[in-house]
């Protein structure tokens, strides 16, 4: 009997310590995690989602010296990132997991120190991100009668300052020339509608895309570009739109893609487009095309899977989704300059902004950062 | 307290971390059954007549998709089926070859568990179920057509933890982030694919709770919101077991629903 108890005593005794262990080992890998290491206002930088189901990662690429600076460890499931370049803060939309495990939070990270805020939103489960004007406009996956909810939320600081409701559509939020733009689908009969989104009332306008069925939008040097396909054939087309009346200035189709275009990137005096949809066969070319006229300038190919494309200085950045690299690609001539590891393959999808030099972090202080761990339920 | 009880405590405590996960996440792991289960159950009794539009357990053929046409009609007795873990299902080839991402074989081993789902493939009411080991029950969403562009498109209708409107439509993005995946549909229904889909819409704004009968509409879960959907559309029962509640498993082992693409 004794001799139970001491075996039991001794079993105990070692759980304790095995307990003890692990929680020093979490607590120094966090510590290290919120190390302030300060990459410098002068480097210009690419954030990368790598996106996982309990936490998400933000690759911190240093641009001058193509390398990993940092990566940043986001709490949960994230879907969408977008750049605030006024401070260079990113915002991410922390989705979560589906059903019960969605999560409530926007995080806004100064990819130059790693630190990370969550803020709370009202409703559960944001799924799209668009910075304009130091405010994230985030769009849910929380349906009511008067449409998606939105939440604003003020980058500098960190906190809900609006709430309202966006068109019920696909998803695609995006902002661009000072307007938020989103797609919505027209009904039964295959057909989608671009709709222009006040971000102060929330207001809507349809804007014509005749010929053109819109799958996503982006910034094109004060004008939008609209990224899609024509109606009923699986190709790829784009149209350029003054942002203010809704006219088309260009239209033209992307050769070398397969089906709707749906990524883009200003690159100098290029607009680069891809048409990755998550669906099998993955493309591994891209279209470049003139920025002012639209018209071909021929394609690039790839050595991996494209999912997300940006500009920065004339060299296009693309992820690779395959690989797991971020390439910085010639446009001029297809010619790779630099191969960057993320340290992750087979990426589900990815998103990568550019904060550009001389942009200021925001200091986060650091009582303030990762506000506590999030367990999906 | 003594140190022999403090022990025993936590002895007892690292046994429990240990076995609950396992015991919890065995239940997805059942095998496929494709053989009849007894529907005799006083939940079914309570259930309401269904449609007269009944329709025979016979696989219409359905233009553009080449993985459906030539499915023989279900038997009435079959066998027990373990799907292989190859992504080709029941016999059917998925056209998304689960060993290859882009046309050649992963030269390397997947670092990440997630799954390469094909929501192109999906029709209206096609039904997507996805299990982890962070999930116990796993969850299950109906697919909209209408919405649909690319994996980021919110495209899926379930049901959201939250005190109303639990009800909500998902990016189809986030099931591909799950262990496995399981792409349903009922093909002797298929001509209901869109009702069902209107159904599920149509439950917008009401609240999500989980111990709600599957026979009360006034509220939904996951699982429960795809199995009203398709029974209000069509009248088939797609709950395998007839219990009181029905999930995600409960959908991928029904004798009216069928495999067309997976990922383990």
């Amino acid at each position: 009997m004794r001799q139970a108890r001491r075996w039991l005593l001794l079993g105990g005794v070692t759980a304790l310590v095995l307990s003890l262990i692990v929680a020093v080992v979490v607590a120094r890998g966090s510590a290290r995690a919120h190390r302030t290491v300060y990459v410098s206002q002068d480097d210009a930088l690419a954030v990368v989602l790598v996106p996982g189901l309990a936490t998400s990662e933000l690759v911190v690429v240093d641009l001058g010296n193509q390398r990993v600076a940092r990566r940043v460890s986001l709490r949960s499931l994230v879907t969408d990132i977008d750049v605030d370049t006024s401070s260079g803060v990113i915002a991410a939309a922390q989705s979560g997991g589906v059903g019960t495990a969605a999560d409530d939070a926007v995080s806004l990270t100064d990819p130059r120190s790693g630190d990370v805020r969550y803020v709370t939103l009202p409703r559960r489960d944001p799924g799209s991100v668009a910075c304009a004007s130091g405010l994230v406009h985030v769009l849910h996956a929380i349906i009511e009668s008067k449409g998606m909810v939105e939440s604003t939320v003020d980058v500098a600081k960190a906190a809900v300052v609006a709430t309202g409701h966006a068109p019920d559509g696909t998803g695609v939020w995006t902002a661009a020339c000072g307007s938020l733009w989103t797609v919505v689908p027209k009904g039964e009969k295959r057909g989608m509608s671009l709709v222009r989104v006040d971000p102060s009332a929330l207001s809507t306008q349809t804007v014509p895309t005749p010929g053109l069925i819109p799958v996503a939008v982006e910034e094109a040097s004060g004008s939008v570009a609209v990224l899609g396909e024509p109606s009923g054939v699986g190709e790829a087309r784009v149209a350029l739109v003054q942002p203010g009346t809704g006219a088309q200035i260009a239209t033209s189709s992307a050769p070398g893609l397969d089906r709707a275009a749906t990524i883009g990137a200003v690159v100098g005096r290029s607009f680069v487009v891809g048409d990755w949809n998550g669906e099998e066969p993955e493309n591994r070319t891209l279209a470049v095309l003139d920025l002012g006229t639209l018209r071909s300038r021929g394609t690039i190919s790839i050595d991996g899977v494209p999912c997300a494309v940006a500009g920065w200085q004339g060299r296009l950045l693309v992820v690779d989704r395959l690989g797991g690299r971020l390439l910085e690609i010639d446009p001029a001539n297809g010619e790779v300059l630099a191969r960057v590891d993320l340290g992750a393959r087979d990426l589900i999808y990815s998103e990568v902004v550019v904060v550009p030099q001389g942009v200021r972090g925001r200091k986060i202080p650091t009582a303030q950062v990762a506000d506590g761990g999030f367990s999906g339920r | 307290m003594s140190a022999s009880r403090i022990a025993r405590i936590a002895i007892a405590t690292a046994l429990i971390a240990t076995f609950v996960p396992r015991v919890a996440f065995a239940a997805p792991l059942r095998p496929l059954v494709a053989a009849p289960l007894a529907q005799g159950t006083a939940a079914a009794a309570a259930l309401p007549k269904p449609p007269a539009t009944w329709h025979a357990d016979v696989a219409p053929l359905l233009p553009g998709v080449s993985v459906r046409p030539g499915i023989p009609p279900l038997p009435t007795v079959a066998p027990p089926h373990v799907p292989i873990a190859d992504g080709s299902g029941f016999g059917l080839r998925h056209p998304v070859d689960p060993t290859s991402a882009s046309g050649s074989s992963l030269p390397f081993k997947k670092d990440r568990n997630s799954n390469l789902i094909s929501f192109g493939l999906f029709r209206n009411g096609d039904i997507v179920a996805v299990f982890s080991p962070s999930s116990i029950t796993g969850h299950a969403g109906l697919f909209d057509e209408r919405y649909y562009e690319s994996l980021s498109s919110y495209a899926v209708w379930s049901a959201n933890v939250s005190p109303k409107n639990g009800v909500q439509r998902e990016r189809c993005s986030k099931y591909r982030a799950y262990d496995r995946a399981y792409a349903l549909w009922v093909p002797s229904e298929a001509n209901h694919g869109a009702a069902a889909r209107t159904f599920a819409a149509s439950q917008v704004g009401k609240p999500y709770n989980v111990f709600a009968r599957k026979t009360d509409f006034s509220s939904f879960y996951c699982s429960k919101l795809v199995w009203a959907a398709w029974y209000t559309a069509s009248g088939v029962d797609l709950d395998a077991d007839g219990g009181v509640w029905v999930w995600p498993i409960d959908l991928v082992n029904s004798r009216y629903a069928t495999v067309f693409g997976y990922w383990t």
